[in-house]
């Protein structure tokens, strides 16, 4: 946070203060979600293995996973059209198909090739 | 530019923050959500099919049954009857079970040698063919087993599981511990179970199933839609964002106020997908097009444009369609009221959100890299320009074969069917149905509905009027059965007169050695003979203080209701209702309450709440279009296709056998709240076009080529929105979702085809009429 900034610009300072709220709120609630999870993974395991429990979660929240994957496949897509100017739905069909991870490995490979052509 | 718009701008971050403040906020209350699956929930308190039903239970019990079926071509066999015999304490002993009625526990009331004995109807299950065969007799001669607990074919036999009402029961852990102790006997018979408790927990199920894929399923069609339409991360993330903290707002709001989610109020998340991104989009679309066009090179230039642009139409889409939405507040259901509030809401935020949090992000993100590199879509504005340039020319033609469409429609509106009942939330053929037909085959039913009646009924004039209500419910096709304290006394009266069936009456007086007997005695000393347990379901009871005798002060009639429709059931009620109420005054004999009554009247609510939210909504979209274009004239072209769209929608539920139900009774609700944005936005834009100079014909075509196009983006992002219906586990949700989509595309037709035709043809006066101080 850059604190002379938090002086002269008000827009800043209220973000901030605003901010910290959401976040302090953000934290309970992932916190509260870590003891339930920590309590569900410490019980899963009781009627047989805790990787079929784990399976048996994923396959009842799929489509909450999905969802998930789908959101963090925009987000990496989204990175890779403002920060490596590359296009959207090229970048967000291969997060979807190739994994974010994937996709923006190839764009960095990509990027780095081009950089050393330009290089020699 | 409204000081609200100078304040988003001056203050970015802050807006931003706030709105995720308040998001973080309203999501630590969803956990807090609530499911309700009662049917009863549907109908406001104070109705008197619902305020009876809650005496009826604080009175005799629940009127909750839940009813275990076992199926087998030999069930009168020795193996088979000692098999099953563990079932009847098994299932007494489940939690929320108040007693349980079957074969096994069965009363036989016989008399002879001038005793009166009342004896189990089966002691021991017979090992002989020949005691098989004298049961069998017994059976039969009994009123109170035969046709009830055990099938007129003896192929069937029920346990009939009352439930108490003074504990607040878990329908799930009461359907759950049952099916756990059925589940040994299962094989090679057949076991169904049913009952309210069963469809409550199913539907409870359902609802959170449909929840669970709603919601995912519905963000990442739309995230694919957003992504193709605007090939950027931006114009995907913007409206996305406004969608999703729209929709916890509005869920956070509903949770404060301690609203349950229903079946009608599953449908808010996937409303608020379909219609919540519409604003971001024009906003977005408008941004992104100031770019390509290069009007603006400048960010906050291009924001002051695109919100000063759009401020009004956006402004007027976002009220047409709270005020549709709200018009729900009229209906009779409250589930329907609750979901025009909370949708109301839900439009109200993502329309705030999208003039304040939009523009605010939109201000510190970067520019696309690529945006300036658009171009305009020759091959879409040519299709426009011919789809224009048809309506115009044919505008005779197109309107009378909309009118005839209409009235073909409209004839077919008298067969539509209103059906309410539960059971029937769910597809032919799954288990839920198939266990509740086939008890309702063998039994009679797993419905019932009950009469009260007051006064002293040991008296045998009350027992006669009990007796007469009885068999005109007896006479009614759809009643299989009545039950009452009659039945019991008239047995008793018979066992008493050594089984002489002369005497299966209700007991007069009788004068014997000269002293007379009156009937209430004979009838009081008749009763003395059952137990509190074997009648406490039937009779309310209060002790006298003056004689510390035990008076029955209320009784009930209960019906046994085969399986019909609820339409069938609201005419039962009114038709019993009206016997009751032209023989009897409503102090003496209650109006018909029970769980099959509550169906009857969710029937007449749904008919009646339907008509009265359609008209409301159209009045209100007609007077706020008759401000905004400050004629009534144009209230009536807006209203237009619209009331079209209602016709055809009706009629097309008619003709595919799709029933008016809690949920499609909130169609044209949403219909009018959607689909009168296509017709303000027309009307707005073509009269804007006139009065720049052109003529009718070039205004249509600029019309369509200008706002047509974010009409039709519009129309099929809410049409993809309710796709998302179509895979629901309820069969109402899943026609609605079909129904949604034909009805929102009916008024895309109405708006871009038949209203151009219209206003080309009769060239309304408040399109065409001059301005002052211009043309």
């Amino acid at each position: 946070m850059d604190l002379s900034r938090l002086k002269s610009d008000r827009d800043y300072l209220f973000a901030s203060i605003l901010g910290t709220a959401a976040v302090i709120i953000v934290i309970i609630m992932i916190w509260n979600g870590l003891t339930w999870l920590w309590s569900w993974f410490s019980t899963a395991g009781d009627n047989g293995s805790v990787w079929l429990a784990i399976w048996d979660f994923c396959k009842a929240n799929l489509s909450i996973l999905i969802v998930i994957y789908g959101l963090i496949s925009l987000q990496a897509s989204g990175l890779a059209e403002l920060k490596f100017g590359k296009n959207f739905l090229k970048a967000f069909g291969l997060a979807l198909i190739l994994t974010p991870p994937i996709m923006m490995a190839v764009y960095g490979h990509r990027k780095k090739k081009k950089n050393s052509k330009e290089g020699t | 530019m409204s000081g609200l718009n100078k304040i988003v701008l001056k203050y970015p971050r802050t807006v931003i923050a706030l709105s995720l403040l308040i998001t973080v906020i309203m999501l630590s209350f969803l956990p807090r959500i609530q499911f309700d699956s009662d049917v009863k929930a549907m109908i406001p308190d104070d109705f008197p099919a619902v305020k009876n039903l809650t005496d009826l239970d604080s009175i005799f019990g629940g009127s909750d049954i839940i009813v275990v079926a076992v199926e087998s071509d030999s069930l009168f066999s020795s193996d088979r009857l000692k098999k099953f015999a563990p079932l009847d304490t098994l299932l007494s002993n489940v939690e929320g079970v108040d007693r349980v009625m079957s074969l096994y526990s069965a009363k036989e009331i016989s008399g002879g040698a001038g005793v009166l004995s009342i004896d189990n109807l089966m002691d021991e299950i017979p090992d002989s063919p020949q005691g098989i065969d004298s049961l069998m007799k017994a059976v039969k001669a009994s009123d109170l087993v035969y046709e009830s607990l055990v099938s007129k074919d003896f192929g069937a036999m029920a346990f009939f599981l009352m439930l108490g009402a003074t504990v607040e029961l878990n329908d799930k852990e009461i359907r759950d511990e049952v099916l756990k102790v059925i589940e040994p006997f299962r094989e090679p018979e057949k076991i169904y179970a049913a009952g309210l408790p069963f469809t409550r927990s199913s539907i409870v199920e359902t609802m959170q199933t449909d929840m669970k894929s709603f919601l995912p399923y519905g963000i990442l069609l739309m995230i694919i839609l957003l992504a193709l339409s605007f090939r950027s991360w931006m114009g995907v993330f913007l409206p996305l964002a406004v969608v999703i903290m729209s929709i916890i707002w509005t869920l956070g709001l509903m949770s404060m106020l301690g609203i349950k989610f229903t079946m009608i109020s599953i449908l808010i998340p996937v409303m608020l997908i379909a219609v919540a991104n519409d604003y971001g989009i024009h906003i977005i679309a408008h941004y992104f097009e100031n770019f390509k066009r290069q009007k603006f090179t400048e960010k906050e230039a291009n924001i002051r444009d695109t919100i000063g642009s759009l401020n009004k139409p956006i402004f007027l889409a976002g009220i047409t369609t709270i005020v549709g939405l709200m018009s729900l507040l009229g209906h009779f259901l409250p589930p329907a009221k609750q979901l025009g509030l909370l949708a109301g809401f839900g439009v109200f935020t993502a329309f705030s959100l999208s003039l304040t949090y939009i523009p605010a992000a939109l201000k510190i993100l970067r520019i696309p890299p690529w945006i300036a590199e658009g171009g305009q879509d020759h091959r879409f504005n040519r299709f426009l320009q011919g789809w224009g340039r048809f309506f115009v020319r044919f505008k005779r033609t197109v309107l009378a074969v909309a009118v005839v469409g209409v009235i073909i429609a409209g004839l077919k509106i008298p067969t539509l069917r209103i059906d309410t009942d539960p059971i029937h939330y769910y597809r032919e053929g799954s288990e839920i149905r198939v266990n509740n037909e086939r008890i309702s085959e063998n039994f009679g039913g797993s419905s019932q509905l009950s009469i009260v009646v007051t006064g002293d009924i040991k008296e045998p004039a009350t027992l006669r009027r009990m007796k007469d209500i009885s068999n005109f419910l007896e006479a009614q096709p759809s009643i299989s059965r009545t039950i009452s304290i009659v039945d019991q006394v008239e047995l008793l009266n018979e066992a008493w007169h050594d089984d002489d069936t002369l005497y299966r009456t209700i007991p007069e007086d009788t004068v014997i050695n000269g002293d007379t007997i009156s009937g209430r005695s004979q009838v009081a000393q008749l009763l003395q003979f059952l137990d509190d347990e074997d009648v406490e379901q039937l009779v309310q009871m209060e002790e006298d203080t003056s004689t510390w005798e035990t008076e029955f002060i209320k009784a009930q009639i209960i019906g046994r209701i085969n399986r019909i429709s609820s339409a069938e059931i609201l005419a039962l009620n009114q038709k019993v209702d009206n016997y009751i109420e032209s023989n009897y005054s409503f102090e003496e004999v209650s109006s018909v309450t029970g769980a099959a009554s509550i169906l009857g009247t969710l029937t007449d609510l749904v008919a009646r709440g339907q008509l009265r939210s359609l008209a409301i909504s159209l009045v209100l979209v007609f007077l706020v279009t008759s401000m905004v274009f400050r004629s009534f004239q144009a209230g009536l072209y807006s209203v237009f296709p619209l009331g079209g769209a209602v016709i055809l929608v009706f009629g097309f539920m008619a003709y595919f056998g799709i029933e008016l139900n809690v949920a499609t009774s909130m169609l044209t609700s949403i219909l009018i709240g959607v689909g009168i944005d296509y017709t303000i936005h027309f009307l707005w834009h073509y009269r804007r076009y006139v009065r720049e100079g052109m003529d009718g014909h070039e205004a249509v075509i600029q019309t369509l080529t200008t706002s047509g196009k974010g009409i039709i983006f519009n129309a099929f992002s809410v049409m993809i929105g309710f796709v998302i219906l179509t895979i629901s586990g309820f069969l109402p949700i899943f026609f609605f979702g079909f129904v949604i989509i034909f009805s929102i595309g009916m008024c895309l037709v109405g708006a871009l085809a038949l209203l151009p035709a219209l206003v080309v043809w009769t060239k309304p006066k408040f399109i065409f009429r001059e301005v002052k101080g211009g043309s």
